[in-house]
């Protein structure tokens, strides 16, 4: 009876230490007429239920739509802010059978952690699909109906706000109101919809915020909106009155990208495949819901465009970081 | 309210709704009993398939199979010790040992029973009071917070058992192993030794299946214990006495997982830590928990289906997510063009009702559903050993490596494995550890901005009522071991049943 059930369980053990040991493969070369084949993984650094997340399903379901003869799966492999799962997506160097969809961390992340194995060129850029911006929201009792104001009443009297990441866009938002001459005292929170809870129950005075995340309470009355950042107004009908921080006067904006990355070093009628079908699937009614809904700015930015714009992006943040 | 009830019944019981709340639930307990595949990555797979349907269906299907994989983690946690999710961990500790004891069908069947019940008193309550007890939750700061964690912390002396020291010394190596990762406050990597993979933490459903189900299986390999069990058909049954037993633990689980799933982020499992601490400390068979109490079974399962519940609660009034899985259903809001927030319960009666309504739906479905398969279930615990064990292996390190797809999840289970072996051979008690674990990076966050917030005026923060209220909670509980003691030498003739909890309270006030 005993020796039985060990040996069988030593096997089992055995068989799946096994099966991990990665068998030593030889690449083929790419054929001139390559599509991706049955499950592609679309891999995303976050976990579900946040932009990103969504992002990634999104994409994922205008490529199913167009049904091209594979299924774009979305796979979360989040922790330590993105670091785990870009990690991770570097060991697909050369796999043309999957994608990646990040943001701005990928470019702000390495910055404030030196350690991380990976940048933005670790991966070859496809299409840009969208840009985003953060509006500044405080509570409708505040002191102060503008961002200039609200530096200056930092001056005067200590102003605690809500971030919820080193490496994410808040922290670029309260990088440029610092930048324009604010002090504050940031708790550090899990994310937006924390910030906005701490926000709600009066235990920070002002939180950046998404436009989609901030609508809702600028609806109801609970926040006011004292600028946003992005270049040009929001055009919803409820945003559409928040000036810009530059219209009141102050140089600041801060702008995040959404884009398909592939692995690094994938043979180029890959990336070719790739940017040519993303695209066909952001002419679809699913991405234009979704641009309207998150209330995102449209981007296409594709192959080269993309990666130059990267390469301006790090430049600017290097600044920052 | 009743009016508001009349909608939410034409909504939710039309045939179509019916239907997909029950294979919501259904794949809900299917996504339970694997390992490591929990709700709220099962809810975020099935959204592109809902897309179709119209938003009240697709939101109930959802919200079933969120409810559906509550019952089901709890069901591979009582047979073979391995939790299907997190919040279910706690019922390992009670839940197998009845199982080993040849009361797999009771234990199966009265956690149901316990979920069922604890989730209609909070429905009820959900509906009565969401909108105001969104608003008490709000004032809910980081001061309040750090206080229920140091509450929490403090439970870890009821899980001692009789070595205190021990305890406490686990409980300091759960923490120590939650500070490995990127740190909230300052962003600086912790313990990562250069690994990108442990940036994100050791990861914790992980951690768990090694914990339970590897260091489990090892000890009873090592013990030799292969005889199947046999359970008589009487003994698959729930009788009287366990129902009597089972009355004030789901009672007094339900209050405190309702309450602590009011709370944005404190979530089901801790709900389900504290529901087992309460009875530990409350319960006239406390002396018998951990060996197969049923009181340790239905109380955790009726707090965490109650904190489940009253996660909807920040969720659909606030916009804010209670919790992982319902931070995934608020993303399903946006898809269908649904903003939840402070005007939704206005501007989308039909909707919430409907959906709220469903949920009661859910649960008796989920009912009719577990209570007959119970003896079912827990038959499989004939299949022999030989046979039972390696497919153990292979879930749980499947089910690990489909958490995030990656390798690194098998090992940290094999790890663990072995840590929860050499912990049973030694006798460590494995609760103070977990607890360390889970309140250990809440505690760190609530601390660190508790420090932001309180500036240059030291923790005088912390001086709320409701602050204040819960540390008094604390002290009650860490000093409960010396005026328990006296209690009982005061009173030796005292009849067991019936005034044991009495002096609980009654020691309470003091």
């Amino acid at each position: 009876m005993k020796s039985p059930l060990r040996t069988s369980c030593c096997l089992a053990l055995v068989a799946v230490l096994l099966s991990s040991c990665s068998v030593l493969s030889v690449k083929p070369p790419v054929p001139p007429d390559w599509t991706p084949r049955g499950s592609v993984p679309v891999m995303v650094a976050m976990a579900p239920g946040g932009g990103s997340d969504r992002s990634a399903r999104v994409i994922a379901q205008t490529l199913n739509e167009l049904d091209l003869g594979f299924d774009a799966n979305v796979e979360n492999k989040d922790g330590g802010s993105g670091a785990v799962g870009w990690a991770t997506f570097m060991s697909e160097e050369g796999n043309g059978n999957t994608l990646l969809i990040a943001e701005t961390a990928l470019n702000t992340l390495p910055l404030v952690y030196e350690d991380v194995p990976f940048t933005y060129k670790s991966f070859t850029p496809l299409v840009m699909f969208a840009k985003d911006s953060r509006m500044v929201v405080a509570r409708k009792d505040a002191p102060y109906n503008t961002c200039p104001e609200l530096v200056e009443a930092s001056a005067d009297h200590r102003v605690i706000a809500g971030s919820s990441g080193r490496t994410g866009a808040d922290a670029l938002v309260t990088g440029e109101l610092e930048k324009a001459g604010g002090t504050f005292d940031i708790v550090p929170y899990g994310s937006t919809g924390e910030v906005l809870t701490g926000l709600l129950g009066g235990q920070i005075e002002v939180a950046p915020a998404s436009a989609a995340s901030a609508k809702p309470y600028l609806e109801s009355g609970d926040f006011k909106a004292l600028c946003t950042l992005s270049e040009d107004r929001y055009e919803d009908p409820v945003l559409a009155d928040v000036p810009t921080a530059i219209e009141q006067g102050m140089d600041a904006t801060v702008v995040m990208w959404r884009g398909v990355f592939g692995a690094g070093d994938i043979a180029d009628v890959q990336r070719r495949y790739w940017i040519d079908k993303i695209e066909e699937g952001m002419r679809s009614q699913t991405y234009r819901d979704y641009l309207e809904a998150d209330m995102l700015i449209p981007a296409n930015l594709s192959g080269e465009e993309f990666a130059s714009y990267l390469d301006d992006y790090d430049a600017r943040m290097r600044e920052v970081f | 309210m009743i009016e508001n009830l009349q909608i939410g019944f034409e909504a939710a019981l039309s045939a179509e709704n019916v239907l997909w709340c029950f294979v919501g639930v259904l794949l809900g307990t299917i996504i339970g009993i694997l390992p490591g595949l929990g709700s709220a990555t099962g809810v975020a797979i099935l959204i592109p398939v809902t897309l179709t349907f119209s938003p009240l269906t697709a939101l109930i299907m959802l919200a079933g199979i969120y409810h559906g994989a509550q019952f089901g983690a709890t069901i591979t946690a009582i047979l073979i010790a391995t939790p299907g999710e997190a919040s279910s961990v706690i019922s390992t500790l009670d839940g197998y040992q009845m199982a080993r004891k040849g009361r797999a069908g009771p234990a199966l069947a009265i956690s149901a029973l316990g979920a069922f019940v604890s989730a209609m008193v909070s429905l009820v309550a959900l509906m009565a009071v969401a909108p105001f007890f969104a608003h008490l939750a709000l004032d809910f700061g980081p001061p309040e917070m750090l206080a229920i964690m140091i509450l929490g912390l403090c439970t870890i002396v009821v899980f001692s058992g009789r070595n205190l020291p021990l305890g406490l010394a686990m409980g300091l190596i759960g923490v120590l192993i939650a500070c490995i990762g990127v740190d909230v406050g300052s962003g600086t990597a912790r313990y990562t030794f250069g690994s990108v993979e442990l940036f994100g933490g050791v990861p914790f459903v992980e951690v768990m299946i090694g914990l339970f189900a590897i260091g489990e299986l090892l000890n009873q390999l090592h013990l030799g214990m292969a005889a199947p069990i046999k359970a008589r058909f009487r003994d698959l049954l729930l009788t009287k006495q366990d129902l009597k037993r089972a009355t004030a633990p789901t009672a007094r689980g339900t209050v405190i997982g309702f309450l602590l799933g009011c709370l944005p982020g404190a979530g089901t499992t801790l709900a389900s830590f504290m529901a087992y601490g309460a009875e530990k400390t409350f319960s006239r068979n406390r002396k018998k928990l951990g060996t197969g109490a049923i009181e340790g079974v239905v109380a955790p399962d009726a707090a965490t289906n109650a904190a489940s519940n009253a996660n909807f609660i920040p969720t659909l009034a606030l916009g804010v997510p209670g919790g992982a899985t319902t931070a995934v259903l608020l993303g399903a809001f946006l898809v269908y063009g649904i903003q939840p927030g402070p005007l939704l319960f206005e501007n989308q009666p039909e909707l919430v009702w409907g959906l709220l309504v469903s949920f009661f739906i859910g649960n008796v479905l989920l009912l009719v559903l577990n209570l007959p398969l119970a003896p079912v279930f827990a038959q499989l615990l004939r299949i022999r050993y030989a046979f039972m064990y390696p497919l153990i292996i292979v879930t749980s390190l499947l089910g690990a490596y489909s958490v995030k797809n990656s390798m690194f999840s098998v090992w940290v289970v094999i790890i663990f494995g072995l840590v929860g072996y050499a912990m049973k051979r030694l006798n460590f008690p494995m609760a103070p550890l977990v607890l360390g674990l889970v309140i250990g990076p809440l505690f760190e966050k609530a601390l660190v901005q508790t420090s932001v917030l309180a500036g240059d005026d030291g923790f005088a923060v912390l001086a709320t009522p409701a602050t204040l209220t819960i540390l008094v909670l604390a002290a009650t509980l860490v000093t409960s071991p010396l005026w328990r003691g006296r209690l009982r030498r005061r009173t030796p003739n005292a009849p067991e049943q019936g005034k044991a909890k009495d002096h609980a309270e009654k020691g309470s006030h003091e």
